[in-house]
C-alpha cells in the first residue's frame, strides 16, 4: 500500500499547483482596468438578442455595427428572476437589464434602477410623440415624477384564438357572447372538425389553469390580477362573487369534455401544440401567436388548411375586455458606470434600424438586401421576424415585409378591447391562490362560492387583504 | 461523505446560486461539523501529544492531499454560511446599505402560517423518504439476491437502477404524462376495467403519495446497488454453514444477510436523514398550484421568498433555521443509530 503513495515532494508540488489554479479563480475580476478603456455593455435579457446562443455573437456585432457600442448579451429564458437575483447579489456589472412589469414592481422597493427621465426628454427619438406618445411615458412615470425604464415593444395582449378554417367548415360565424362561445367549442368537440372520423378533438386547450382567461372573465368586466377599490385597497376581481358565472361556464366545459383535461399541468408549449396539431379548436393566448401559429403550421405544410384566427372577446354584462401585455422595460442599474452608453442602445432600439434588428434580425444572417428590398433567409424565416420586439413600440414602424397571416386583424381587436393589468408586488401570490382554487372549482371538487371564500381567506393569510 | 479512522472525504455540494443555495451550504457545514466532532472524539482518545504528532507525521501526505478540498470548502461553503447568517439579520438590499433588523426575519418566519404548512409538508415527505428509500431498496436487494438466473438478475438491476440516471426534469415529465387523465398509461389501464379517468396531479389526496412514490421509484436503484454490494461482501462460508445446518432461504436472509446489511442500512439512513430537508428539485418540477398546499416544502419556500419575491433576508433566516435543524436531527439520528444497533 505504502509503495503506491506519491512521494512527499510530489504531493507538495501537486498541492501548490492546485492552489495556484484555485486562487486566481476565486480572486478573478481584475480585468476592469481593461474594460474601462473600451467599455462593453453587459445586457441581461430574456427577450432581446439572437434566437439561439450561436446567433448571439452575430447580434452583438450587428448592434456594434449600427451603434458603435460594444455589447455583451447575457440571454436566458428559464428562471430569469433567479438568475437576475444571483447576478445582482454577486455584484455582476450589469448595464442594461430587461424586466417585466411584475418583476419591476417586485424590485421597486430595492431602488435598484437609475432614473432616465432627463435622457428621455433630451432624446430626439424617444421624446418624439410620433414614435412614442407622451401619454405612454406618463403611464410608467412613478410618483416621484421619474421614469426608470424604456419600453421594449408594443406588448399586445391575450385573446381567444380559434381555428378559423374549422369555424368556416362547421358553418359558425364569430361568436358574440358566452353562450355562442359554448356552442362553438361544443361543435369543435363533437362535430369532428378535422374530418378524421375519430372523437379526438377538444373545444379548447389552455394551461396553468388560468394562464390568461381575461377574454372570458372580461364578459363580466373582471380584470386579471388586482385592482384598487375606492379606499385604495387591493381587490382580486376573479375572487369575487361576480366571477361565479364564469367559473360555472368553465366547469360546464370541463364536465362535458369540451375543455382539454390537462389544463392544470399544461405548459404553454403543451396547449400551443394541441392547437397546432388539430387537437383543440381554440386557445386563449397572445395575439402575436395568431400570426406565429399560421406561420409555423404553414412552414411545415403549405397545403395545410389550418387558419388561426383572433376572435372578438365575448360580450356580457361587463362588456368586452382583454388583457394588454404588461410593459417590459429596459432599465439601467444604479451602479452602472455606463448609463449614457446604455441609453444610447435603448434609444437605438426605437429607431428604424433598431426596429429592423429587433424584428427581422441580422443583416446577412436573418435577411439580405436585394435591390433595396428586404429578403428573409431560411434562418430568418425560422426566426419568424422576432428578435426581441416582433411588434416595435414605435408608431413610425411599418414592417417592410408585411405582417404574419392574421396578425393585423388580431392586433386591431386587442387595441380596441385590451386594458393593462395593474402590476403589484403580489402578482405571484395572486397566481398561486387563484389558479389553485379556480382549478378546484373547474374540476368540480368545490363549489364556486367555496372557492371564492378560500381565495379571500388565503389572500388574508398572505397579508394581501387587510 | 464518509468517515473512517480519521480519514475524511468531504463531498462539496457546490451550488451555482449562493443566496438560493444557502440551505444546501448549511447542510454541508452540518456534515463537516459532524466530521470535526468525530475527529475531536478520536483525538480525545489519544493518550499523549507525541502520539498525535506521530500520527500526523505518518498521515501528513493524506492531509496535504485533502488541503485543496478544504480550501474550496472554506471559500464556497463557510463564506456563504457566514454571509447568509449576516443577511438573515438584515433587511437586505442588492445595492446600498442593508439595514440591521435583529431577529425580525426569524420572528416573521415563524409567525407566517405558510411557513408552518411547508414545514409540515417537509416533515411528512422527508420522513417518508427516509424510511421508504432505505427499507424498500433493501427488500429489493434481498429479492434480487435470490434470483439465480444471472442474465435476468442483471437485467432487473439495470431496470431498477435506470431511473436514478435521469434528472428530475425527465422523471417529473414522464410521471406527469403517465398520470395525465387522457393520455396517461395509468388511466388507460383504469379504463380497461371501466373506471373513470382520474386527474391524479390535480387531486390533493394523491399529491403526497405520488411525490413519495416517484421519489422511491427514482432513488431505489441506487440504494439497492449499495445493498447488493454489501451482500456481495458477505462471507459465503456463512451461507454454506447455514445450509449444512438445514437453514432455508428465509432463515438465511433473516439470520445472515439482514444482520450483515445493518451497517449499510445505518449509512443509508444517515444519508437519507441528512437529505430529508433538502427536497427541492422534484417539487419544483412536479408541483402545480392545485396540489401545492400539500407538497410545497421548505426549500421551495426559500426559493420563492428569496428569488421570486426577493425577500432575501427573510429567506436567509429560514435557510439558517434549516441548517440548525439538519444539524440537530443528524446528530440525534447518529446517536440513536449508534446506541440501538
Amino acid at each position: 500500500m505504502k509503495s503506491f503513495l506519491p512521494t512527499q515532494s510530489t504531493v507538495v508540488g501537486l498541492t501548490i499547483v492546485l492552489l495556484l489554479l484555485i486562487v486566481p479563480l476565486v480572486f478573478s475580476g481584475g480585468t476592469q482596468e481593461a474594460t474601462k478603456e473600451a467599455p462593453t455593455l453587459i445586457w441581461f435579457t430574456s427577450v432581446q438578442g439572437g434566437r439561439e446562443p450561436a446567433e448571439q455573437p452575430l447580434f452583438e456585432a450587428e448592434v456594434e455595427r449600427l451603434t458603435g457600442v460594444k455589447v455583451k448579451i447575457v440571454k436566458t429564458t428559464e428562471d430569469y428572476r433567479t438568475k437576475l437575483a444571483a447576478m445582482l447579489a454577486t455584484g455582476e456589472p450589469l448595464d442594461l437589464v430587461y424586466v417585466g412589469d411584475s418583476l419591476f414592481e417586485t424590485l421597486w422597493d430595492q431602488q435598484l434602477f437609475a432614473p432616465l427621465t432627463d435622457l428621455i426628454e433630451a432624446s430626439p427619438v424617444l421624446s418624439d410623440p410620433a414614435v412614442i406618445p407622451e401619454s405612454e411615458w406618463d403611464r410608467i412615470r412613478r410618483d416621484d415624477g421619474e421614469i426608470y425604464g424604456v419600453f421594449n415593444k408594443f406588448e399586445q395582449g391575450t385573446m381567444p384564438i380559434a381555428r378559423g378554417d374549422w369555424m368556416d367548415k362547421l358553418g359558425f360565424g364569430e361568436p358574440q357572447n358566452l353562450d355562442e362561445y359554448y356552442e362553438l367549442l361544443k361543435a369543435f368537440k363533437t362535430q369532428d372538425p378535422d374530418g378524421n372520423g375519430k372523437d379526438d378533438t377538444y373545444g379548447m386547450a389552455i394551461g396553468y389553469t388560468t394562464y390568461d382567461d381575461t377574454g372570458i372573465f372580461g364578459a363580466y368586466g373582471l380584470m386579471r390580477g388586482f385592482i384598487k377599490d375606492s379606499s385604495g385597497n387591493l381587490v382580486a376581481p376573479w375572487a369575487t362573487k361576480e366571477a361565479i358565472p364564469v367559473y360555472e361556464w368553465f366547469h360546464k366545459l370541463y364536465s362535458e369534455g369540451i375543455l382539454e383535461p390537462n389544463f392544470i399541468t399544461n405548459k404553454s408549449s403543451n396547449f400551443r401544440d394541441l392547437f397546432m396539431t388539430d387537437k383543440a379548436g381554440m386557445t386563449l393566448y397572445w395575439a402575436a401567436w395568431v400570426g406565429l401559429f399560421n406561420q409555423q403550421v404553414k412552414a411545415k405544410n403549405p397545403d395545410n388548411p389550418f387558419e388561426a384566427r383572433g376572435l372578438t372577446p365575448p360580450k356580457g354584462p361587463g362588456g368586452r375586455l382583454l388583457r394588454a401585455g404588461g410593459d417590459g422595460l429596459m432599465c439601467v442599474p444604479k451602479y452602472s458606470e455606463n448609463r449614457e452608453l446604455a441609453f444610447k442602445v435603448m434609444e437605438f432600439w426605437h429607431t428604424y434600424e433598431g426596429n429592423v434588428i429587433s424584428t427581422l434580425g441580422i443583416l446577412g444572417h436573418d435577411y439580405t438586401m436585394d435591390g433595396g428590398k428586404y429578403v428573409l433567409t431560411e434562418t430568418g424565416k425560422a426566426h419568424a421576424m422576432d428578435h426581441g420586439a416582433p411588434q416595435p413600440k414605435s408608431l413610425k414602424w411599418k414592417n417592410p415585409l408585411g405582417s404574419l397571416e392574421g396578425f393585423d386583424e388580431a392586433a386591431a381587436i386587442v387595441r380596441e378591447y385590451a386594458l393593462p393589468q395593474m402590476p403589484t408586488p403580489h402578482d405571484k401570490v395572486w397566481e398561486t391562490i387563484v389558479r389553485s382554487e379556480a382549478a378546484k372549482i373547474i374540476l368540480g371538487d368545490i363549489t364556486p362560492e367555496q372557492g371564492i371564500k378560500n381565495m379571500q381567506d388565503r389572500f388574508k393569510e398572505e397579508g394581501v387583504y387587510k | 461523505m464518509s468517515t473512517s479512522r480519521g480519514e475524511v472525504t468531504i463531498a462539496i455540494n457546490a451550488c451555482p446560486v449562493p443566496i438560493a443555495g444557502q440551505a444546501h451550504y448549511y447542510e454541508d457545514i452540518a456534515i463537516f461539523l459532524l466530521v470535526a466532532i468525530e475527529n475531536c472524539d478520536m483525538q480525545d482518545k489519544m493518550k499523549t501529544t507525541s502520539v498525535l504528532l506521530q500520527k500526523l507525521k505518518r498521515t501528513r501526505v493524506i492531509y496535504l492531499l485533502i488541503l485543496p478540498t478544504i480550501v474550496l470548502f472554506v471559500i464556497f461553503t463557510y463564506f456563504p454560511l457566514i454571509d447568509g447568517l449576516r443577511i438573515s439579520f438584515q433587511d437586505f438590499r442588492f445595492i446600498g446599505e442593508s439595514r440591521f433588523v435583529g431577529l425580525q426575519n426569524y420572528v416573521e418566519a415563524i409567525r407566517t402560517p405558510g411557513f408552518w404548512r411547508v414545514f409540515r409538508n417537509t416533515v411528512i415527505l422527508g420522513f417518508s423518504n427516509v424510511v421508504l428509500t432505505a427499507f424498500v431498496p433493501m427488500l429489493l436487494a434481498l429479492l434480487l439476491n435470490e434470483v439465480r438466473f444471472k442474465a435476468w438478475k442483471r437485467f432487473s438491476q439495470t431496470i431498477i437502477y435506470m431511473p436514478y440516471l435521469f434528472s428530475w426534469v425527465i422523471v417529473g415529465g414522464i410521471w406527469i404524462f403517465m398520470l395525465s387523465p387522457n393520455a396517461g398509461i395509468i388511466n388507460a389501464a383504469r379504463s380497461l376495467f371501466g373506471l373513470e379517468p382520474v386527474y391524479f396531479m390535480a387531486k390533493e389526496a394523491y399529491a403526497r403519495p405520488i411525490i413519495i412514490g416517484v421519489n422511491l421509484w427514482k432513488q431505489s436503484g441506487y440504494i439497492c446497488i449499495l445493498f447488493l454490494a454489501s451482500i456481495a461482501g458477505i462471507n459465503p462460508e456463512l451461507y454454506e454453514a447455514a445450509m449444512i445446518d438445514g437453514a432455508g432461504g428465509l432463515k438465511r436472509a433473516f439470520y445472515i444477510t439482514i444482520p450483515e446489511l445493518l451497517r449499510t442500512l445505518q449509512v443509508v439512513l444517515l444519508l437519507n436523514i441528512m437529505g430529508a430537508l433538502r427536497i427541492f428539485d422534484q417539487i419544483y418540477v412536479m408541483r402545480n398550484e392545485v396540489i401545492a398546499q400539500k407538497i410545497d416544502v421548505i426549500m421551495y419556500y426559500v426559493y420563492v421568498r428569496g428569488l421570486v419575491q426577493f425577500k432575501i433576508g427573510y429567506a436567509s433566516a429560514i435557510a439558517v433555521m434549516i441548517f440548525l435543524l439538519t444539524l440537530i436531527i443528524t446528530l440525534l439520528a447518529k446517536r440513536l443509530i449508534r446506541y440501538t444497533v
